[in-house]
């Protein structure tokens, strides 16, 4: 016989977690279960005809593809960037903004903004400052520069996304970066002044030391962000010009619904869902072993 | 890619779902209130917006002569077919769902009732049920013969003392130095759209005549290759063309900003088609524009205009609105209304016999060229499923100066090859 208060805890469990737990299970593992199933396929997403093919498409993946890896390349490329781009830029925004400024909670707000702003807007705003933006700012200025073709060259192309995604995430990791520095005791960072410790010196040897579970935080969310890049990159060039910005995800839905191969497509998701999994525990592990305590 | 919410369990839920937020679509069904005895609610989901006020017209007027049906349509231009394909698998097929005709026939024969003995098919010229007829079997309902090759500002050539049309690639060239020596841009590039590249590709790859259905089954069974036909590739020589003396950034033009710069005058010619003709007239009413036939290389002869009829409605077979979906089609090739929706509504010709011509300057110089000039099916529909789109990409990375033209040779002919093997 079950005791009657641990009876009493499995209702609980069951009454709070239960709905939860049926919902993501529903939601998230169920699909993806059906998506293992799927990435054995040969279907077209449409047709009433499934055909069961083992392990084919993923003999195709490794053996003869030629925009999975090129695509992954460029993500891991984008993902090494941008995780640096946005976390130099949201430490540093944080650290000069938790300075007793004025104007320090306009200034959050406003590099706060971009960030509830839907992907897809920011990308149509900004395609249109790239391409027509620039246009009359060169006309009207003669600066070179903005003649460029920002989403039209291959090499700047990249740039130009790189840097539209860290304007847009800079001001949300931010806010994690300014949590993490006020929760710094004070009498820590009086105990360095006295000891002497200023500028970099106290920066490096107590502020970051202290930030680090912020910074396994916002690492972790950076990355797993830039690896599955989509919207912005959708918005903006469609993985143009020609294939030299198609993250792995837009590969993935280029394959299922430009191609029609919606089971290899699938293969091709799994596959890329062990990448980010491997990934962002082996990080996650790492920045974790660094963490100190105040 | 919600798969990724298994790490929210790091105590980032929270925090997480922001990031997650800016992916939602929405989709709403609307059934008809109470199953009376009649009252029933057709649902159309489709693209081409630029349908969106005449089509919206016609329902009407047919939910004015049918009080019991009415009509829940959505219109939705980019990611058409992802939506859908969503639709689709989750069981919420629309009663009419548009596609396109010849490969997209096959693609969605699951799905699509077969019209080939009904009443309606009769009244619907015989030239538009080519690309939508699947082994005999008539699977869609086309509704629009469209045209596209360069459309040219008749204005502008005038001024530059453009008296003969070009018709080979070295009279486009001539022609275009002399708007130059004007001082007027030849070519307004919306190369940011693959669309626009595939289309210019199968403008070069038509004239090559002969039997479609035997040269592209031999370049599917490798017997032949894309490269190998020899009017095709002067899609590079046509393309350097139109750069030379193109807008600026033509990768970042997109349609929208194609079609500015033409209907402003700010260029003298843009590869379209007759959908764009609204567009233009909206922008500049008084403009005065045409058809060229599209130059493709060094033969008059070979130039021509490419015309068929790509848009077509399908009939879910396994509607319950069925019966009543098939009397609308009907009604649509027999009553007025319904003869003057393309026409009249969106200024394109129709594909119902006895329906009023539009009064479009494109139309007209379509209907001039299907009587006396040459014309052209849309070759494409002999493509493999997803080779419009990576062609056009393959064009953009020669344009982008990536890929050099046998590169880009290599790669058209590469993804044929794979995307034919996909296939089987």
């Amino acid at each position: 016989m079950v005791g009657s208060k641990s009876r009493k805890r499995l209702l609980e469990l069951l009454v709070f977690a239960g709905p939860a737990v049926l919902l993501i299970f529903i939601a998230a593992e169920l699909p993806f279960l059906m998506s293992i199933y799927y990435s054995m396929t040969k279907w077209n997403g449409i047709s009433k005809h499934i055909t069961f093919t083992g392990l084919r498409n993923f003999r195709e993946l490794f053996t003869d593809d030629s925009t999975f890896f090129p695509s992954l390349w460029f993500t891991f490329k984008y993902t090494f960037f941008n995780v640096i781009a946005t976390n130099v830029a949201a430490i540093l925004l944080a650290l000069g903004l938790s300075k007793a400024l004025k104007t320090a909670n306009v200034l959050r707000a406003v590099f706060f903004v971009p960030n509830i702003v839907s992907l897809v807007v920011i990308g149509f705003v900004w395609k249109f400052i790239f391409s027509l933006g620039t246009t009359s700012l060169y006309e009207a200025t003669g600066w070179g520069f903005l003649e460029w073709s920002w989403l039209g060259s291959i090499k700047l192309a990249f740039s130009s996304v790189l840097m539209v995604s860290v304007w847009q995430a800079v001001g949300f990791y931010m806010m994690i970066y300014i949590t993490g520095l006020s929760s710094i005791p004070d009498d820590i960072n009086e105990a360095a002044e006295l000891d002497g410790a200023r500028g970099f010196r106290k920066f490096f040897a107590i502020t970051l030391p202290l930030l680090m579970p912020s910074f396994t935080v916002a690492m972790f969310m950076s990355l797993a962000n830039s690896l599955k890049v989509f919207d912005i990159i959708y918005t903006l060039t469609f993985g143009g010009p020609g294939d030299s910005t198609r993250s792995l995800s837009l590969d993935i839905y280029t394959e299922a619904f430009v191609n029609n191969r919606y089971g290899y497509a699938t293969a091709k998701s799994i596959v890329f869902v062990l990448i980010v999994l491997i990934i962002t525990v082996v990080q996650v592990k790492f920045f974790k072993s660094k963490e100190v305590e105040a | 890619m919600s798969r990724f919410k298994r790490f929210g369990s790091l105590a980032l839920a929270a925090t997480l779902t922001v990031g997650l937020l800016s992916a939602c679509g929405s989709s709403n069904k609307d059934e008809a209130a109470g199953d009376g005895n009649k009252d029933v609610t057709i649902s159309i989901l489709q693209y081409a917006p630029e349908m969106s006020d005449a089509l919206h017209a016609m329902t009407d007027a047919y939910t004015k002569e049918h009080p019991n049906v009415k009509f829940d349509i959505t219109i939705h231009q980019d990611d058409y077919f992802t939506l859908l394909k969503t639709r689709i698998n989750s069981g919420d097929v629309p009663d009419i769902f548009m596609t396109g005709a010849y490969n997209d026939i096959s693609t969605y024969q699951d799905y699509s009732y077969d019209m080939t003995n009904e009443p309606f098919m009769k009244n619907i010229v015989d030239t538009a049920k080519t690309g939508v007829t699947l082994d005999g079997k008539v699977l869609g309902f086309p509704l629009v013969l469209q045209a596209h090759s360069f459309i040219y500002n008749k204005d502008l050539f005038a001024q530059a003392g453009i008296t003969e049309l070009p018709k080979t690639l070295s009279e486009l060239d001539a022609a275009a130095q002399k708007l130059k020596d004007k001082g007027i841009t030849a070519f307004a590039n919306g190369y940011k759209e693959w669309w626009v590249l595939e289309q210019t590709f199968t403008q070069t790859m038509a004239p090559v005549g002969g039997d479609y259905q035997q040269l592209f089954a031999d370049i599917n069974d490798k017997k032949k290759k894309v490269s190998d036909i020899p009017d095709a590739m002067n899609i590079f020589d046509l393309l350097d063309i139109t750069t030379k003396y193109g807008n600026a950034k033509p990768l970042e033009t997109d349609f929208n900003t194609q079609v500015s710069l033409f209907a402003q005058g700010k260029a003298a010619m843009m590869h379209q088609g007759t959908w764009a003709e609204d567009a233009v007239l909206k922008l500049n009413p008084n403009i005065k524009m045409g058809f060229l036939a599209g130059p493709v290389g060094t033969d008059p002869a070979k130039a021509g205009l490419m015309v068929d009829s790509n848009i077509t409605y399908r009939a879910n077979k396994d509607s319950k609105n069925l019966q009543e979906v098939l009397k609308f089609f009907d009604w649509m090739t027999t009553s007025e209304a319904g003869k003057n929706f393309i026409p009249v509504g969106t200024k394109q010709i129709s594909t119902v016999a006895g329906a009023p011509f539009p009064e479009a300057q494109l139309a007209n110089e379509t209907n001039e060229f299907l009587k006396n000039g040459v014309t052209y099916p849309w070759v494409k529909g002999y493509w493999p499923d997803g080779y419009e789109q990576q062609a056009g990409q393959i064009l953009q990375k020669y344009l982008a100066g990536a890929l050099d033209r046998d590169g880009a040779k290599a790669e058209l002919d590469k993804t044929w090859n794979k995307l034919v093997d996909a296939k089987q």
